[in-house]
């Protein structure tokens, strides 16, 4: 396998469709859309080549390449992923297809530039999941801004402005206060090691004294926290979710949430596990407060999407419970829900699009009884609800389980209590189904025309993962759990060294590294 | 000692032959239009440069000791004639038909290029004072170009006043300077300081000679409190005119504070640091501040270019080996993108002065729209650009020195600048366009050719910042 650089031929295959794109009409809207499904398409098969050549005993990263890059401050262009990060990786290539197709009636102004986009946008995405260098880790977190600030401003709906800044303006002010986190960090391990890197194996090596760590972790934590995002860093949330086309709300919901805490695992807790520790009560209570919370606000949601935008809130609360669990089975189950959530909210996203198609409205109210209209998509409505609500056998439940499992062997009680989301997601849920779907059918509606193929093929690989998921999840965790222990070990071993003590000021300890 | 080295300034002479040469061929041709003075100028600039790569690397002392051409002089003359092809290639579609005597425009432009070019090459106070006189004096008559718009007329009277002035008081301390070490050259003042003064009083006149001086340099750099010019000039100014101020201008002037300070004055430096931090709070907050709410882009670019001053201050504060090469990086990412952005004005004009007018315009011109967003983009800091490796550049090194809590407020700053950056593009992408809106203003294969340059040079600083970053470390001797 060595030879191949897969990983940079995957994250930058959809700049080959950005170049072809500039190639084709403008007025041509059907190839355009066609050659970026292709080469979406293209992508993700070209990422199963990791998934087949993935060695799942091997707990380090692999497909590892590294490049010189800005030598002078010794960043460099480090890929690689490990078992932690395959899943998401590969659910980005998957679900950007998928959006491609969901967008395909629903994008009728500036087609051409709205793929672009998406196309950057995926190169954004794909790179920060397996960026080994915290520089180049930096760029690709934030060059997925500029896509998804115009995917929502542009193509979003009537509040989109306000939301597109809103979104914009939150995740930069979490992001340059990590970057500033960044830099410490990196005079830290130069003062420390006497080398400028920023390779983030390096930086696992070098553990910072602990009134260091606490600000450190802040940093970092407050740029993920953000886009998590977690109780109370969560308004900007539903206003970019609403406001978003079908696809960007699926992007928003399927990936962009878990590149949140995707970066907790790897890089706040990572990095500064004694920081974590000590702030684990904190995290924990947010994040149950999320889940409840979430769930509540959900309830009473008028419209379909906001209240799918508030199940994410809840959702990402129990991954958060899951990751500070801080043992195998709630990491793992962390993992899952993430996979799980990508896959199910971003599926009730494109739902609630087609709905929006077909009725021009969101309103629960507008609905009523369309089961009767559009028995395939009430079926494949049913499906996605149940996954969402986490009904045995399908891939919501393996990742809820396990992370209840492993909130429940720390502490009982935030268990009991974050387990209340499983009942009031089935009350939000369910109960906005029925409504939907269900009861008297009023006489506009009988005519809703049903899924149409395109909309079936769509749906179709996600209902297909849902069962996957549920069933054989020893398939996927298998892949994540070498990693995931090795992971666990080594925070545990981090954990066990003595940084209290030490008593540094780290801007002497800069000064004195120079 | 004697020695007038001609071959040190030889870029300045073809420059300055070719500005008499603008001036005579306006003068003396019955048909002025046909004249390509673009051209010439871009001929001109590009002779400068191979010649000043013929002479660079090396150091040479010349004209009694009051100049010096060093590798950092010859880094900034590349920057300052690149400013000055780049501003030749957006002027021409965009003055035509509103100044008479284009020789003129482009004589003063090539003027002032070479009174920057001294500036870079002084090393000697008397000698600066003219560089910046000979930059000036060709600043506020460019400033004032459109003789029959008010706006025009009222930045040229304001920014000739305020220079006037703010040059005055340079000269009050550069007397109290020679009053007290009894030279203007660079190397004899520290030499003279450390010898002759000993009592208070010597060095409170001295220090009040630099304090002056430092008034001055941050006038021209429109620093806190001395900024109060700034948008006026800059919003009333044509907008090329706007853009080489922004650019040259701003790059001499820092070069200033670079050489005087850190060579001339450094035994100062130390003292002036306290004040630096504050300056550098404030410019760069007020200006973001400020900035928030202007309606006109060309304001609002002032404004930002206010903060950005301040961003570059928080290098010199930093006081080491990367926070000085930063601001030069700095400087170039700043250059590229500010001229890119109003070139995109000057293919706007008639419609750019104001948000809404640009509105839907990213649509309407693709090209224009992919520019405007590389440049705000790059304003605010966001990688891959020029302006996000600036930043990290100088916070890196206002880290290593120790300011976490500078580099905070910068960086909270820099979320801040997002929103009057991005509106520029909520504009241009997310509204429609008006019925009002025309046709743009004057579309010509050399403003789009600034376009591309400074679009490629954005991409090329925030991608591979490596070599340029190297250059300016190696050449950054300076320190205290």
């Amino acid at each position: 396998m060595e030879g191949i650089q897969i990983l940079s031929i995957v994250t930058f295959f959809p700049l080959i469709g950005v170049i072809a794109l500039f190639f084709i009409d403008r007025e041509n809207e059907v190839l355009q859309k066609t050659v970026t499904l292709i080469v979406t398409t293209v992508t993700f098969i070209l990422s199963l080549y990791l998934l087949i050549y993935f060695d799942p005993s091997n707990p380090g990263f692999q497909f590892v390449e590294r490049y010189k890059w800005i030598e002078s401050i010794g960043a460099n262009y480090i890929l690689g992923i490990d078992g932690i990060s395959l899943f998401l990786y590969l659910l980005t290539t998957f679900i950007c297809p998928i959006c491609i197709l969901s967008a395909w009636n629903y994008i009728d102004k500036y087609v051409k530039e709205f793929l672009i986009c998406m196309l950057v946008l995926e190169v954004g995405m794909l790179g920060t999941f397996c960026a080994l260098d915290l520089l180049l880790f930096y760029v690709f977190w934030e060059l997925m801004l500029i896509p998804m600030y115009f995917i929502i401003g542009v193509w979003g709906g009537p509040r989109r402005v306000y939301a597109a800044i809103k979104f914009v303006l939150y995740t930069l002010f979490g992001s340059v206060l990590m970057l500033v986190g960044i830099i410490f960090y990196y005079l830290f391990v130069a003062s420390k090691t006497g080398e400028y890197t920023f390779d983030l194996l390096k930086w696992y090596q070098v553990l910072p004294p602990f009134s260091m760590q606490v600000w450190l972790f802040a940093a970092f934590a407050l740029s993920f926290a953000i886009k998590v995002p977690m109780f109370p860093f969560h308004t900007w949330l539903p206003d970019a979710h609403v406001e978003a086309p079908t696809p960007g709300s699926v992007i928003l919901a399927g990936i962009l949430l878990k590149m949140g805490t995707y970066g907790f695992i790897r890089f706040a807790i990572g990095l500064f596990p004694h920081a974590a520790y000590f702030m684990t009560p904190l995290m924990v209570t947010l994040a149950i407060i999320g889940i409840i919370y979430g769930a509540m606000v959900s309830i009473v949601q008028p419209d379909v999407k906001k209240l799918v935008a508030f199940s994410s809130v809840s959702h990402l609360g129990a991954v958060m419970l899951g990751i500070f669990a801080m043992n195998i089975q709630g990491l793992e189950g962390a993992m899952y829900i993430m996979l799980g959530h990508g896959l199910s909210t971003g599926a009730l996203f494109i739902i609630v699009g087609m709905l929006y198609e077909r009725k021009h409205s969101r309103l629960i109210a507008d609905f009523g009884g369309v089961a009767k209209a559009m028995p395939i998509m009430a079926a494949f409505f049913s499906v996605t609800v149940l996954s969402s609500v986490g009904l045995p056998g399908l891939n919501g439940f393996v990742g809820e389980f396990l992370v209840f499992l492993g909130a429940f062997k720390v502490k009982p009680l935030w268990t009991i209590l974050s387990a209340t989301c499983v009942i009031l997601a089935a009350v939000y849920l369910l109960w906005m189904y029925k409504r939907v779907m269900f009861g008297p059918i009023r006489e506009e509606n009988k005519y809703l025309p049903d899924m149409d193929l395109r909309e079936v093929l769509l749906m179709t690989p996600i209902v297909i993962l849902y069962v996957v998921m549920g069933i054989c999840p020893n398939y996927f965790l298998g892949k994540m759990h070498t990693s995931i222990n090795a992971f666990l070990q080594g925070y545990e071993k981090r954990i066990a060294m003595n940084v209290y003590e030490e008593k540094v000021q780290p801007l002497a300890l800069i000064r004195g590294g120079k | 000692m004697a020695n007038f080295d001609m071959l040190s300034i030889s870029p300045d002479l073809v420059l300055i032959a070719f500005a008499l040469l603008f001036l005579l061929m306006g003068a003396f041709s019955r048909t002025p239009k046909v004249h390509k003075y673009d051209m010439l100028s871009i001929i001109a600039f590009s002779l400068a440069i191979l010649l000043n790569l013929f002479i660079f690397g090396s150091k040479r002392f010349g004209f009694y000791d009051m100049m010096l051409y060093d590798d950092l002089a010859g880094i900034f003359r590349f920057i300052f004639y690149g400013i000055g092809i780049l501003v030749s290639l957006m002027s021409d579609p965009y003055i035509e038909g509103k100044v008479r005597h284009k020789g003129e425009y482009y004589a003063l432009i090539v003027l002032s290029v070479v009174g920057m070019s001294f500036i870079a090459t002084s090393y000697d106070l008397i000698m600066l004072v003219l560089g910046v006189e000979a930059m000036s004096l060709s600043v506020y008559i460019l400033a004032g170009m459109f003789k029959h718009d008010e706006a025009s007329a009222e930045a040229s009277i304001k920014y000739f006043l305020l220079g006037a002035f703010s040059t005055a008081i340079m000269l009050l301390g550069i007397a109290f300077i020679y009053g007290t070490v009894g030279t203007t050259n660079y190397n004899l003042i520290i030499e003279n300081y450390n010898k002759y003064l000993h009592s208070g009083l010597q060095v409170g006149i001295f220090m009040l000679g630099v304090s002056a001086v430092l008034a001055g340099v941050l006038f021209k750099i429109a620093a806190v409190p001395f900024h109060m010019w700034t948008p006026d000039v800059y919003e009333g100014a044509p907008t090329s005119v706007t853009a080489f101020m922004i650019s040259g201008v701003k790059a001499a002037s820092f070069f200033m504070l670079l050489r005087v300070f850190l060579v001339a004055l450094k035994v100062t430096v130390f003292n002036l640091v306290g004040i630096m931090v504050f300056i550098s709070i404030i410019t760069m907050t007020l200006g973001n501040i400020a900035a928030l709410t202007q309606k006109s882009i060309k304001r609002m670019l002032a404004y930002s270019s206010i903060a950005h001053a301040g961003y570059m201050l928080i290098g010199f504060v930093a006081l080491n080996k990367t926070g000085l090469a930063a601001i030069v990086f700095y400087l170039i990412a700043y250059a590229l993108m500010n001229i890119g952005a109003f070139a995109v004005l000057v293919l706007l004009e008639e419609k750019g002065k104001n948000l809404e007018n640009v509105s839907g315009c990213g649509f309407l011109y693709p090209f224009l729209g992919l520019m405007m967003t590389i440049f705000m983009f790059s304003m605010v800091g966001l990688p891959p650009t020029g302006g996000f490796m600036g930043k990290f550049y100088i916070f890196k090194g206002a880290l290593e020195a120790g300011y976490l809590w500078l580099v905070i407020i910068a960086v909270l700053n820099s979320a801040i600048s997002a929103y009057f950056y991005l509106r520029v593009l909520v504009y241009m992408f997310f509204e429609k366009p008006l019925d009002t809106g025309g046709v743009l203003q004057a579309s010509s294969p050399a403003v789009t050719t600034a376009l591309v340059i400074t679009s490629l040079g954005v991409l090329v600083l925030g991608i591979f910042p490596q070599y340029f970053f190297e250059l300016t470390t190696k050449y950054m001797t300076y320190l205290p």
